[in-house]
């Protein structure tokens, strides 16, 4: 319900536990989730924010966040209020857990989205007061929020760091380094108003370069209505890119690199722009769905207020296919049944869930059950991927920041691992990279965020490694993995 | 009618009167009645079989209403024969019978009052469901002749073509039950392929259309935007041939330029063509943003920082223009809209608003009279086609038989991940907060290696 009651009402959202058998089990109750105070929920991120290798979790929700810190023995404990997050927090969407200050830790970022009074909803008139449906011009913005973890405790350090912008409606965030200067920049996603790029400068300092680096808004100029936020290297030329969805008629924004921090509005040369038109975009990411060694981009789609008959309200979900020519192309129509019904699409994550060596994603729709993505994808001999998790030792133990570089044959990827990205979302933290026919790899370097920088060569593909930073060797955690 | 005694007449008309009140009375089978036997006992005269096409449409018989009408249409010289057309085109279209819609509408004369009004919205209607902007720009502005009542909405209906969506889900609608061999319908699919991102399908659609209408220009453009679209240069410079200069402004011609420059790999030429592009067209952000990465490839980034804040300042005047442009008092915003719209290279609109101000809205044109003959935008390209003859069509490269194609299945409700995102609120529209919910995590949470699932 909506407004939430007061108190909280119980934990609504509900932790699957995966049995290994290809199926999960409501693990809410037994791993205490189901009893923490609940809320009207809107975004969940991941992250180790006490460095002891057991993933946590950081929600968001209607006027409050919540932390659960994982126990490392099946349970969560609501660590909330102890580590300085309680209180009211009016409207935080998407968050990205990053080590901003270069400190070993997780610190994080929440974007908040807009000035809404539930009590007393709000009419819109015009200038010459005659009235109009509310858009979110309507309403103030809300600033974001950076909290620097110090010893486990979150403290809010927006305006010290330079990250106080009152300007934009913040709705997708990226950690990661968008400029090569090791440090981890943060690029967020506004709607309605320019996109924000904060340029780390080191002590926990961020300058806003949005416009000045050419990622605030795209070529056609307005500032678009941003959603949901992809990182990766799309155009497969060694430099880490950005996409954001955006509304209807207003095309998904691919911001390519052209390094030192500067981009450009390439939508339409990588053949974003098309097939993207006449969505609204919301969950976004780059991932290679058929382990050909190129990324494809996944969506998911709908409305926010029914615009029929003229517009579609609820859309399908979307997949654009990297192809040999560098252009994307929309396969969604072949890709499988799931790709044919509408929906109010929002949340979108990518994992291997059943550990076969094939991406599958999750989706969070309005009203209906989520969707699961299962990658069925043919097997073939030219298909080939690796899989990597790291563990930082000087870094942050996610090692949120890093960016690998693999080399195979003539071929090289370079992958990073941010934070954030997608839309209210998380991805699974290892990072998963298509192959297509290399079988071999030569040679990977890790660029650590504490700057160290590991490199291993000769690993074998369809298998999955753990890094650990500084260790010679990495440790296999996933043979060849059987069926692909 | 010079036959009837008066007597006659008076009967008839008393009669037609009654059947009307049956009608808005919605005694549809009474008026039904009525006018069946007036239709059978004076088939020339047009109004009665208006009226009963009106009633059988209410009737929900499409058929039977087409029909009236039809013979409405076929007594010659009453308004009503105009009426019914009208209807007729609107029944037709929704329908999905577009060829037949249109033919209907663009033979009616479309000069001033209400039926002329009502003409222009059906075209606009099919226009716009064909995506042929050119056409809808002129239909828009035809009402500036007669001295329109609100000369300024002309403009902002002119304006709104620039930012308006393609209706797609109304085509896909409507056109559900189209007969399959309906032209027009061809042409709104490719349309709706196109800005789908799917230019390949629209080319069979086209091509069909073409052995139907070898000429026509509104196919001719589609098929321009389809080749530009897929990048196509053969077949964009094939389409160049068939589309006289005078359908595009000068800024879309030279933005066209510029793209077959590019294609070309000559970067000099485009440069130089937009830099002409936003001389003509100030506005244009797109070719701004070109010209800002061109400057940056070649290690200009003093002029590349230049065009941005260029683009930045224009951004600006484009919100300013655009704010101003939706207020109900922007007649008395003509001097600043103009100055705006002048500062922007918006042309049409800039001569309009400066004619509001003077008074003089609808005595003078805000466009040249269209010149049917002239050069087509191949003659006037053609110091390009020399260089243009290298290229071969580049079609899909990809329908190569050892594509595979991602595939997947919804295992949600099999694997036991029954969880939905409940907004609290299923209407149309929901409070912003309830409009925005919804994410997911994938996280190992108990260590096993294997990945667990959090849904908020």
């Amino acid at each position: 319900m909506f407004p939430p009651s007061r108190p909280a009402s119980a934990n609504a959202d509900r932790l699957f536990r995966n049995k290994g058998d290809g199926t999960f089990e409501d693990a809410s109750t037994r791993a205490r989730i189901a009893g923490f105070p609940g809320g009207y929920g809107h975004g969940v991120t991941v992250g180790d924010y006490d460095n002891d290798g057991k993933p946590d979790l950081f929600l968001t929700r209607w006027r409050s966040y919540a932390l659960y810190r994982n126990k490392g023995d099946g349970t969560f404990e609501d660590v909330t209020e102890r580590v300085g997050l309680g209180g009211d927090r009016d409207w935080p969407t998407s968050a990205a857990f990053a080590d901003l200050d270069l400190d070993g830790d997780l610190d994080l970022y929440v974007c908040h989205y807009l000035k809404y009074d539930e009590t007393n909803p709000k009419r819109c008139q015009n200038d010459d007061s005659s009235k109009h449906e509310c858009n979110p011009l309507d309403f103030d913005a809300l600033p974001d929020h950076a909290f620097r973890n110090d010893g486990g405790k979150f403290v809010d350090v927006t305006q010290d760091a330079g990250l106080f912008e009152n300007t934009g409606r913040g709705l997708g965030v990226i950690a990661a380094d968008l400029d090569g200067d090791n440090l981890v920049d943060l690029y967020v996603a506004n709607d309605l108003s320019a996109n924000y790029l904060y340029k780390n400068l080191g002590g926990f300092r961020f300058e806003e370069v949005g416009l000045a680096t050419g990622a605030a808004a795209s070529a056609s100029g307005g500032y678009k209505a941003g959603m949901g936020v992809a990182c990766g290297d799309l155009d497969a030329d060694g430099l880490v890119d950005l996409a954001v969805t955006n509304y209807l008629n207003e095309s998904t924004t691919f911001y390519k690199s052209l390094g030192n921090g500067l981009f450009v509005d390439r939508s339409e040369a990588i053949g974003i722009a098309a097939p993207t038109r006449l969505l609204l975009g919301f969950g976004l990411t780059f991932l290679d769905a058929d382990n050909d060694g190129r990324l494809d981009v996944l969506s998911a789609n709908g409305h926010v207020i029914d615009p029929r008959p003229k517009f579609p309200w609820m859309m399908p979900l979307q997949l654009l296919m990297g192809g040999p020519d560098g252009r994307l192309r929309d396969v969604s129509s072949k890709a499988g049944a799931p790709f044919g019904p509408i929906h109010l699409g929002r949340g979108l994550a990518t994992g291997d869930l059943d550990n076969d060596g094939r991406l599958d994603a999750l989706v969070i729709c309005q009203n209906e059950p989520l969707v699961y993505l299962h990658n069925q994808t043919a097997s073939r001999k030219d298909r080939h991927f690796v899989g990597f998790k790291l563990e930082g030792t000087k870094s942050n133990r996610d090692g949120i920041g890093a960016i690998l570089t693999i080399h195979s044959g003539k071929r090289s990827w370079v992958v990073p691992r941010f934070g954030g990205g997608s839309y209210q979302s998380a991805e699974d933290l290892k990072l998963h990279v298509g192959l297509g026919d290399e079988t071999k790899i030569d040679r990977v370097e890790v660029k650590w965020p504490s700057g160290k920088v590991d490199v291993f060569s000769d690993l074998k593909s369809d298998s999955v490694y753990l890094i650990r930073e500084g260790e010679p060797k990495v440790k296999t955690i996933c043979g060849p993995a059987s069926g692909t | 009618m010079a036959y009837w005694s008066h007597r006659n007449e008076a009967r008839f008309r008393a009669e037609l009167r009654q059947a009307e009140r049956d009608l808005d009375a919605g005694r549809l089978a009474s008026a039904r009645n009525r006018l069946q036997g007036l239709t059978a006992r004076h088939p020339g005269e047009a109004e009665s079989w208006f009226l009963l096409g009106l009633c059988e449409k209410a009737r929900g018989k499409p058929a039977e209403a087409l029909e009236a009408w039809n013979q409405a249409q076929a007594a010659a010289g009453s308004p009503f024969g105009t009426k019914a057309a009208i209807k007729r085109s609107e029944l037709l279209i929704e329908s999905g019978r577009f060829a037949e819609a249109e033919a209907i509408l663009e033979a009616l004369p479309r000069l001033e009052g209400q039926d002329a009004a009502d003409v222009r919205f059906s075209l606009d209607m099919l226009y716009r469901l064909q995506g042929r902007t050119e056409d809808l720009r002129r239909l828009q502005l035809e009402p500036w002749r007669f001295g329109p009542d609100s000369p300024d909405l002309v403009l902002r209906h002119n304006y709104s073509l620039d930012i308006s969506i393609y209706p797609s889900h109304l085509v896909k609608k409507l056109t559900s039950h189209s007969p399959p061999d309906d032209d027009r319908v061809w042409l709104c699919l490719a349309n709706l392929a196109i800005r789908d991102g799917r230019p390949d399908e629209a080319m069979p659609l086209l091509k069909k259309c073409l052995e139907r209408r070898p000429d026509d220009i509104p196919v001719w453009r589609t098929m321009l935007d389809a080749a530009v679209d897929s990048g196509d240069v053969p077949d964009a410079w094939r389409a160049l041939e068939h589309v006289p200069a005078s359908e595009y402004s000068t800024a879309r011609r030279l933005r066209l330029r510029a793209w077959f420059a590019s294609k070309m790999g000559d970067e000099k030429l485009e440069e130089e063509t937009l830099r002409a592009v936003v001389v003509e067209e100030p506005g244009d952000m797109v070719s701004l943003d070109r010209l800002a990465q061109i400057a940056l490839a070649r290690g200009d980034s003093a002029e590349a920082d230049r065009l941005r804040h260029r683009r930045a300042e224009v951004d600006a005047l484009r919100a300013r223009y655009a704010k101003l442009i939706d207020r109900k008092d922007r007649v008395a915003l003509a001097a600043e809209l103009e100055k705006l719209a002048t500062e922007l290279g918006r042309k049409i609109e800039a001569r309009g608003w400066s004619l509001i101000r003077q008074g003089k809205a609808g005595k003078e044109p805000v466009i040249e009279p269209r010149s049917e003959a002239g050069a087509t935008l191949a003659q006037e390209f053609a110091d390009l086609e020399p260089r243009i003859a290298s290229f071969s069509s580049n079609r899909s490269p990809e329908s190569t038989a050892s594509t595979v194609i991602p595939f997947f299945v919804d295992d949600a409700e099999r694997v036991g991940l029954s969880f939905a995102y409940d907004n609290g609120h299923a209407t149309r529209r929901p409070p912003p907060p309830e409009a925005m919910g919804g994410g997911i995590g994938i996280l190992d949470y108990d260590g096993d290696g294997r990945l667990d699932v959090y849904a908020v």
